[in-house]
């Protein structure tokens, strides 16, 4: 916190508080998106209290592998992310510009997989319509929070890809250093989808398993 | 416009301008943050939180009007039993647009985005908000959340009800419900980043000596109505997701026939709708906080219990959702913890309501138009507030559940409340805004009759509601048609109320009278700057060494014949702003 922004902008002086006052920010925004998701954490565990084998029965037909390897893609990826932070503070630029995009990748990378695990779910009729394959109704309620979950947290992985892409070009172009408060932001929000995912990832795919 | 030295403790020397004489050809909006620029883009383009004030004024002006164009013809065709105008269908549609339009395009972002946008880094002696892209960024967002709405609207509207109850608006409501709710979705992020943008400011740019017990109070309820927007905010965008994943996507999350529950929807819901309520009426407070100690020259009674009642009304504000479900069905444990914590969060409240009276006694008090505003705000909120208690009680709300007294009663927190609030913020602020004075008696007119328009309207409906008469109804048992057409009369007074200040502010933005720095002798680091302020609000950051409000030695009262003047410039004033000492002799 005690680093300097490489640019000044309006209304700010001092470019330590600037950086102060946008760290500070962002972590504000964190919390914002943290009850997003808690709404819908909320809503699913009061649920499965109340409907314990239809949600049960729901989880046992996500598809655990792929959920693990997009878990390791995104800790991997975060790790990545770290690293570019980290290299930018020790003036590697190429190192920066490699992790990032690097970190880019592996969420791309998570997207893919998520499309392929999507595909199969279609393909086994997971979609909680009247053709849904699962014989208790409480499995389509289940679903229905799967889909809407994840589609909500790819979302939210698209926007921090966007900001990664930002990230990227302007690695490329070396001035990454000038703009280290958006390394440190992006970051930040990049470590939030992880955060959610993992909490995703625990209640869709290894509760009542 | 002379160029005065903004340190704490001098004099800022207020009679340092000599106030031209109206219609005068020359406008002291030179160098005024007006002037920079006058091209659309550079209004579309600007990053100046004053202009983003004006835009979002000028936005929610019109929204304002189209929610109150709507209740006008409700009131109109509620005239007769049968009803005036239309069918039950389209006073179904009217109503939701009313109430949509006003909770989430009028109330919520009312006060902050406007008056707070262009008051708070003045106030606290800073040249912008933190990140003033982000400000210019939620106003856009606001206005596309606006342009789905009105889409909505002009492919049928809704006929939910602003609370878009599930199951009906998920399964049976043959309405546009899934734009609107993505309306109100997209416009959640405006408040969002609104809420972002103030804490940031408040926590990083305050000014030297501006310490966390120096603000004003009104930089606390933007601090507090913050918080709330943060943390609320997200839940509603949240539900608003959920309805529409299940209307527009099959996902059953709140279809009772698969053991869904459409309670969920509602607790939700008010998780956000609730705290929605202070983030209309934490504001107001603000400003009748200010206008009432400038208004009755007298420092502000209990400073840090206002500060902390805020604070707690924003806390305890998130634990009282349930007390609009007592009949729902949910837990009677539940309700009974509802009910304590609506008992409870009264507390804060009337704190307020205490310390606003003392700190108008032994004042001088001026019946100034703000003034008049926020004294109606305070009776008006009082019967809003004491009828809040009513309904928090269960047995009493069991009996007055979606009756008029509840409509009553929350018009009289959002309308009596923050309306009024909002109008005597306005008129407090419009010199310092525009540089010119409102028509006083225009003014004082204007604001007497709201008040009398306001009860005419809302006050029938107590009694009716009371006697069963339900709410969102197009037709009713003629034995209710006494209270219904002095109900329908007020609004008709009350809508004569409201296009009266559009009338002659626009009038005084021309041909009002110009003003010098602090046209009412007060307090406050926006009056040490010019009016209107400058592009960059302060031409040297100010310096703080007094706290807010001394408009008066500590221990005594304000003497007589020190009475704001009306809004005539600060020759009434006996004490400088600023200065903590006061001066012997008027110069």
């Amino acid at each position: 916190m005690s680093q300097a922004s490489g640019v000044l902008h309006e209304p700010f002086t001092s470019g330590v508080r600037q950086r102060e006052a946008t760290i500070f920010a962002i972590w504000i925004f964190l919390a914002s998106e943290l009850l997003l998701f808690g709404g819908m954490f909320f809503a699913f565990y009061t649920y499965r209290h109340a409907h314990t084998s239809g949600f049960d029965g729901g989880a046992r037909h996500t598809n655990l592998l792929f959920g693990a390897i997009n878990t390791a893609l995104l800790l991997t990826s975060s790790f990545a992310m770290s690293v570019a932070g980290r290299a930018l503070e020790v003036k590697r630029a190429a190192l920066a510009e490699v992790c990032i995009w690097v970190t880019l990748a592996l969420g791309v990378g998570f997207l893919g997989v998520k499309g392929l695990e999507y595909v199969q779910d279609l393909h086994e009729h997971l979609w909680p319509n009247t053709r849904f394959d699962g014989a208790d109704p409480a499995s389509r309620i289940f679903f229905g929070f799967y889909w809407t979950m994840t589609f909500i947290h790819s979302c939210h992985l698209l926007i921090g890809l966007g900001f990664l892409i930002r990230l990227g070009i302007m690695a490329r172009a070396r001035v990454l250093e000038a703009n280290s408060d958006s390394v440190e932001t992006t970051s930040l929000y990049w470590h939030l989808v992880d955060v959610i995912w993992i909490m995703v990832f625990t209640t869709l795919y290894l509760v009542g398993k | 416009m002379t160029d005065t030295p903004l340190q704490g403790g001098v004099p800022a020397s207020p009679r340092a301008t000599e106030r031209p004489a109206a219609g005068h050809a020359s406008t002291n909006r030179e160098g005024s943050f007006w002037q920079e620029g006058s091209s659309v883009w550079s209004w579309l383009s600007t990053v100046d939180h004053k202009r983003i004030g004006v835009l979002y004024a000028i936005s929610i002006t019109i929204f304002f009007f189209l929610g109150g164009a709507a209740a006008g013809l409700m009131r109109f065709h509620l005239f007769t039993p049968q009803g005036l105008l239309f069918g039950a269908d389209t006073y179904n549609r009217l109503m939701t647009l009313h109430g949509v339009v006003m909770v989430w395009f009028f109330l919520v972002p009312s006060i902050p985005t406007t008056l707070g946008n262009f008051l708070l880094p003045l106030m606290i002696g800073a040249r912008d908000l933190a990140f003033p892209k982000l400000n210019l960024m939620s106003w856009y967002v606001f206005l596309a959340g606006a342009a789905l709405t009105v889409l909505a609207l002009l492919m049928g509207g809704m006929d939910t009800g602003w609370t878009f109850y599930t199951p009906f608006s998920t399964i049976y409501s043959n309405s546009m419900v899934t734009i609107a709710a993505l309306g109100i979705f997209v416009v959640g992020f405006s408040s969002i980043a609104t809420g972002v943008n103030f804490i940031a400011t408040v926590h990083m740019l305050r000014a030297p000596g501006m310490t966390w017990f120096r603000l004003p109070l009104f930089v606390w309820a933007m601090y507090a109505t913050s918080l709330v927007m943060v943390l609320a905010t997200p839940v509603l965008s949240v539900s608003m997701l959920l309805l529409v994943a299940e209307r527009f996507f099959g996902m059953p999350i709140f279809d009772a026939r698969l053991g869904g529950d459409p309670l969920m929807f509602q607790h939700l819901f008010w998780f956000y709708s609730h705290p929605a309520v202070y983030i209309m009426v934490l504001p107001a407070m603000g400003v009748v906080s200010e206008v009432i100690a400038v208004g009755a020259r007298r420092t502000i009674f209990g400073y840090a219990f206002m500060v902390y009642a805020m604070l707690a009304i924003a806390g305890v504000g998130f634990f009282v959702w349930g007390h609009h479900m007592f009949v729902s069905g949910q837990s009677p444990y539940a309700s009974i913890v509802f009910s304590f914590m609506s008992f409870v969060v009264a507390v804060p409240s009337a704190i307020k309501v205490f310390n606003w009276t003392a700190t108008l006694y032994r004042g001088q008090i001026t019946f100034a138009a703000p003034m008049i505003y926020a004294l109606g705000f305070v009776g008006l909120f009082t019967i809003g507030g004491l009828t809040g208690l009513m309904l928090a009680s269960i047995p009493i709300d069991v009996h007055v559940t979606d009756t008029y007294f509840v409509v009553a009663h929350f018009h009289y927190i959002m309308v009596g409340g923050s309306v009024s609030a909002f109008f005597a913020g306005l008129h407090y602020w419009w010199p310092k805004i525009t540089g010119r004075m409102y028509p006083e008696g225009w003014a004082r007119f204007a604001a007497i009759l709201l008040f009398f328009g306001f009860n005419f309207t809302f006050f029938p409906q107590f009694v009716m509601g009371y006697m069963g008469m339900p709410r969102r109804y197009a037709h009713y048992p003629s034995e209710f048609q006494i209270y219904h057409v002095l109900s329908s009369s007020g609004a008709m007074i009350l809508a004569v109320a409201y296009l009266l200040p559009l009338g002659y502010l626009a009038w005084s933005i021309r041909y009002g009278p110009h003003v010098s720095k602090n046209p009412w002798g007060a307090t406050g680091l926006e009056w040490r700057t010019e009016s209107p302020p400058p592009k960059e609000n302060f031409k040297t950051i100010p310096v703080v060494d007094n706290d807010p409000y001394q408009y008066h030695q500590k221990g005594q009262a304000p003497q007589h014949g020190e009475a704001m003047h009306r809004g005539q410039g600060e020759e009434g004033g006996g004490v400088h702003p600023g200065s903590q000492t006061r001066q012997s002799e008027p110069a």
